[in-house]
């Protein structure tokens, strides 16, 4: 027993990398997005609970970062934020079993992902404090698995919850939306910390709204490193 | 005891609720006109007469991506308004162009041109030829980060007017006075929302709390709306406030809004599982508010914007990203 678990402790930072190293699933293995899902807050939207704060994809802020923050997962947002007070209880969006507490994933200060079927794992960012949950043990729906906390540690600065759905590879990374049933027309009104898209204008129609944005691939080329984007960003943006 | 004031709760928020849709059902229903094809139009804004729509846009087979214009009377197809991209002031008599670390400043009646020193920010055009702009730190904590406010008379060296942690200046309330918020020191919990004079320096705080969102000045620059998030009930909410001293008024909703003229602001709850978004009305003199219009669709990510004239109001539809406009009662 004490050999496993020294073993395990050898192994553990090797998880992170093995799990980043893991083979992208191919479209066969991965469900099409049938709002399968929930959100992951229970009760309705408000100033009071939680908002919308900003979408998936080739968003102002992520354009603003495509080098930085997202320069790995080719300069998008590639999960979605929910804004809400430090602690909010954070519900599983689907059934399924908790895969890692903690993570290699970034999304500080702790994170936790949950694998679903269909090839899809739910990632939980910026979470409060550790989850108590155990990798293996399994969630269903509407659970609270964890509790939201602040990307900025500070539960005052930008308190929110970052909520990604990955393939179980970690590589492909997809809007959640088509997957989660919600009226997202109506969530997309109010609360948003950081609306729009950047604009390519080149292609000025292309991923310019909450359903129509790309899927990301871990290490690939920047989606969003236009010859003309529109607005450009401020000086020592990127 | 708490059972009973949990269902007497319950049973409030039910009727509350029933009545909001009987209510909603009541409004008038709109018979919007489609203005645009293929799905498109980032950016719309009203040109200062009403009769225009104004987007980004490169249909197929344009040559390079313009600002287009619509009449809102479907008189005629959409055609290029300016070749150039650029900001364009509200009354469509200046351009700021970014360009690296400064932004180009035109007067499009003669071309002039001023050189501001902005680091690529954006700028807040103002009366009598002024301009506003908020160079932020790019780096570090969003709400402590420093943002440096400088005000400009065009042909005249830019100046700072304040100092402040994660916010900036959001409007021109009249020609010597800005809107800004933010924090006063990089450590303070809560933001403030405040008037400067920017001649004398002299402010005045209208609002603290932790999250300012959605800071929108009437037409006049007599009232702010705004909303508060995630700080205590008390403070959480929608409201309007005088620009010029006296009290918050706390209102008994929340959702996307903007200002019809300076007595009335219109807005769509945010509410789930409608069918269609409704636009409501707020008389800031009786406090009361009512429906004033079903859209007979759903607005695509809050992209609607009322007519300056207060007449009309167009949106982008979620079922096919075009412009679409509707007479307001």
């Amino acid at each position: 027993m004490r050999r496993t678990l020294l073993l395990l402790s050898v192994l553990w930072p090797l998880n992170g990398a093995l799990a980043h190293n893991a083979p992208a699933l191919p479209d066969s293995q991965i469900a099409r997005p049938a709002r399968q899902f929930g959100l992951p807050f229970a009760g309705d939207p408000g100033p009071g609970t939680w908002l919308l704060g900003q979408g998936y994809g080739n968003t102002l802020g992520a354009y603003r970062q495509r080098s930085s923050t997202y320069g790995n997962i080719q300069g998008i947002h590639f999960g979605l934020d929910f804004s809400a007070p430090c602690g909010t209880p954070v519900r599983a969006i689907g059934d399924g079993t908790v895969s890692e507490v903690d993570g290699p994933h970034g999304s500080a200060p702790h994170n936790l992902v949950i694998r679903h079927a269909g090839g899809l794992s739910s990632l939980y960012g910026h979470l409060l404090e550790r989850p108590t949950l155990k990798v293996g043990a399994a969630v269903k729906r509407g659970q609270v698995v964890a509790k939201s906390g602040d990307s900025q540690g500070t539960c005052i600065s930008a308190p929110h919850l970052h909520l990604e759905l990955r393939d179980w590879g970690h590589q492909r990374l997809f809007n959640p939306l088509p997957y989660i049933a919600a009226d997202w027309d109506s969530l997309t009104l109010a609360g948003g910390f950081s609306r729009g898209y950047e604009l390519d204008l080149n292609n000025p129609r292309r991923w310019q709204t909450p359903d129509d944005q790309p899927e990301a691939r871990r290490g690939g080329r920047l989606l969003n490193e236009y010859a003309k984007p529109w607005p450009p960003a401020p000086a020592g943006a990127r | 005891m708490n059972r009973r004031l949990l269902l007497a709760v319950a049973g409030l928020t039910g009727l509350l609720t029933t009545l909001a849709l009987a209510a909603t059902s009541s409004a008038p229903k709109a018979t919007p006109v489609r203005l645009t094809s293929g799905g498109c139009c980032t950016g719309t804004v009203w040109t200062p007469d009403s009769r225009s729509l104004l987007y980004i846009d490169r249909p197929p087979g344009a040559a390079q991506a313009a600002v287009y214009g619509v009449p809102v009377s479907g008189a005629s197809a959409p055609g290029v308004r300016f070749s150039r991209i650029a900001f364009y002031s509200p009354d469509l008599k200046y351009a700021a162009v970014p360009q690296g670390n400064r932004t180009v400043v035109e007067r499009l009646s003669d071309r002039k041109r001023w050189t501001l020193p902005t680091q690529g920010a954006g700028v807040l055009w103002g009366p009598d030829e002024q301009v506003a702009y908020t160079v932020s730190a790019q780096s570090g904590n969003y709400d402590r980060r420093v943002s440096r406010v400088y005000r400009v008379t065009l042909g005249t060296a830019p100046r700072l007017v304040a100092t402040l942690y994660g916010g900036g200046a959001t409007a021109w309330l009249n020609s010597g006075t800005l809107l800004l918020s933010g924090k006063i020191r990089a450590a303070d919990r809560d933001r403030q929302l405040f008037t400067l004079n920017v001649q004398t320096g002299a402010r005045r705080t209208l609002a603290t709390a932790l999250n300012l969102r959605g800071v929108q000045p009437s037409p006049d620059g007599k009232w702010v709306a705004y909303s508060v998030a995630f700080d205590t009930a008390a403070r959480n909410g929608m409201f309007v406030q005088p620009t010029g001293g006296g009290e918050a008024r706390k209102l008994g909703w929340f959702g996307s809004y903007q200002w019809r003229d300076s007595g009335s602001l219109l807005y769509i709850p945010l509410t789930l599982n409608v069918a269609t978004h409704t636009v409501w009305r707020y008389d800031l003199g009786t406090a009361a508010s009512r429906p004033l219009l079903n859209l007979a669709a759903k607005v695509q990510s809050g992209d609607w914007q009322v007519s300056p004239d207060g007449l009309k109001v167009a949106f982008r539809k979620t079922s096919d990203g075009n412009i679409y406009v509707a007479a307001l009662p």
